[in-house]
């Protein structure tokens, strides 16, 4: 276990803010707004594939 | 970005849930570690996921690092769903067996893990098969006084648990609660990654890394800094038991926090021993070291998680 810290690397860090629940409804994780697929994935995706998803994220907000 | 084999898939997660690993071979499939138990239902979505671009298979074993919440929460969850076999570091297992909540941390640390059956353990210089791979498992003392880590020197890849990150190691709980030989068991597990043939390490938080060399020095540093200086290590243990706290339950009343570090024992017992403030001095200080290091920040009368996303 460790505190939040930025990530050390340049790449992209991971939008995982530790809430790990999945949404029934949206099928969006209710912390960071990605897929399951998303999630699984997001390791073995480029540094520009990370880019897209995190741009796709903004839009998954619901309206309040 | 790296590159690792077909069969090894990294289920990367956050802080509070440790990574987990999915390897699928020719003969079985295998997960190291579990996450925390509030995220077993998503752990579990994430190998159903996992399994299914692999052809849909079933989960046969389960493996633990090291038997911390972080990376033993879903244990259960997962043998109810597949009845994984499940194998523990050698150390652990009596503890495990008889759940012994202080040892493992749990409720002593204000953590919780649901409890699951051990079938098998693994100690120092077991040769498993995970992913088609061969692996060797390594003492991992430090962290967690039993932990292993496992490498496989034919694709040269380490899965180190909490002994070794791409900036720093687990917090050195051991040390904290009197075990001396701490420092010299960390230096010695950081000198046999060092011996290893390693071309990335696949850590138990945050994303895989192939920059081992500049890892190790940070880690070395890391630990010189904390032999110079334990109570630096218990202000660093300090700020790590409140924010998990803080990201398990994602607020806490400001109000509250005197009595949460005069009653969570792991809190109490590290603020006795090192700094000896009162519970009320002692909450602020963490508030102001958690504010400091942007772990957390305060709203509406609440410390409230800053994951720096
Ligand atoms: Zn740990």
């Amino acid at each position: 276990m460790k505190p939040a810290a930025a990530a050390l690397d340049d790449g992209v860090p991971s939008p995982c803010i530790d809430v790990c629940k999945m949404n029934g409804d949206t099928g969006y994780c209710e912390g960071c707004l990605r897929t399951i697929g998303e999630i699984a994935g997001w390791s073995t995706y480029s540094d520009c594939q990370k880019r897209a998803v995190l741009e796709r994220l903004p839009a998954r907000q619901t309206p309040c | 970005m790296l590159k690792l084999p077909a069969s090894i898939r990294v289920l990367e997660r956050g802080w509070l849930s440790s990574n987990n690993v999915v390897l699928t071979g020719p003969e079985d499939t295998v997960l190291v570690d579990s996450g925390y138990l509030t995220h077993a239902t998503q752990t579990l979505a994430l190998v159903e996921h996992a399994l299914a671009d692999r052809g849909g298979r079933t989960l046969d074993r389960l493996v633990n690092t090291h038997c911390h919440s972080d990376h033993m929460g879903g244990n259960a969850a997962l043998q109810r769903r597949y009845g994984c076999h499940t194998s523990v570091p050698a150390g652990e297992a009596p503890l495990i067996e008889r759940w012994d909540e202080d040892a493992l941390l749990l409720s002593y640390a204000d953590q919780r893990a649901e409890r699951f059956r051990v079938d098998a353990t693994l100690a120092a210089g077991d040769r498993l098969r995970m992913g088609g791979i061969d692996w060797v498992a390594i003492a991992a003392p430090g962290h967690d006084t039993h932990a292993l880590m496992f490498h496989s020197p034919e694709e040269r890849i380490l899965i180190s648990g909490d002994a070794l990150w791409e900036d720093g190691f687990g917090v050195l709980f051991p040390q904290l609660f009197g075990r001396e030989a701490t420092f010299a068991e960390t230096r010695r597990t950081l000198d046999s990654i060092a011996a290893l043939d390693v071309r990335c390490v696949i850590p138990g938080h945050g994303a895989p890394f192939e920059e081992v060399d500049a890892a190790l020095e940070r880690a070395y540093s890391r630990l010189h800094a904390f032999e110079e200086d334990p109570a630096r290590l218990a202000r660093h243990a300090a700020r790590v038991m409140l924010t998990f706290a803080l990201l398990e339950k994602q607020r806490l009343p400001l109000a509250s926090l005197t009595d949460y570090v005069a009653q969570t024992r792991v809190l109490r017992d590290i603020n006795q021993r090192f700094f000896a403030m009162t519970p009320q001095h002692f909450a602020e200080w963490i508030v102001h070291e958690l504010e400091r290091v942007r772990a957390a920040k305060r709203e509406d009368g609440d410390l409230v998680p800053l994951v720096t996303a």
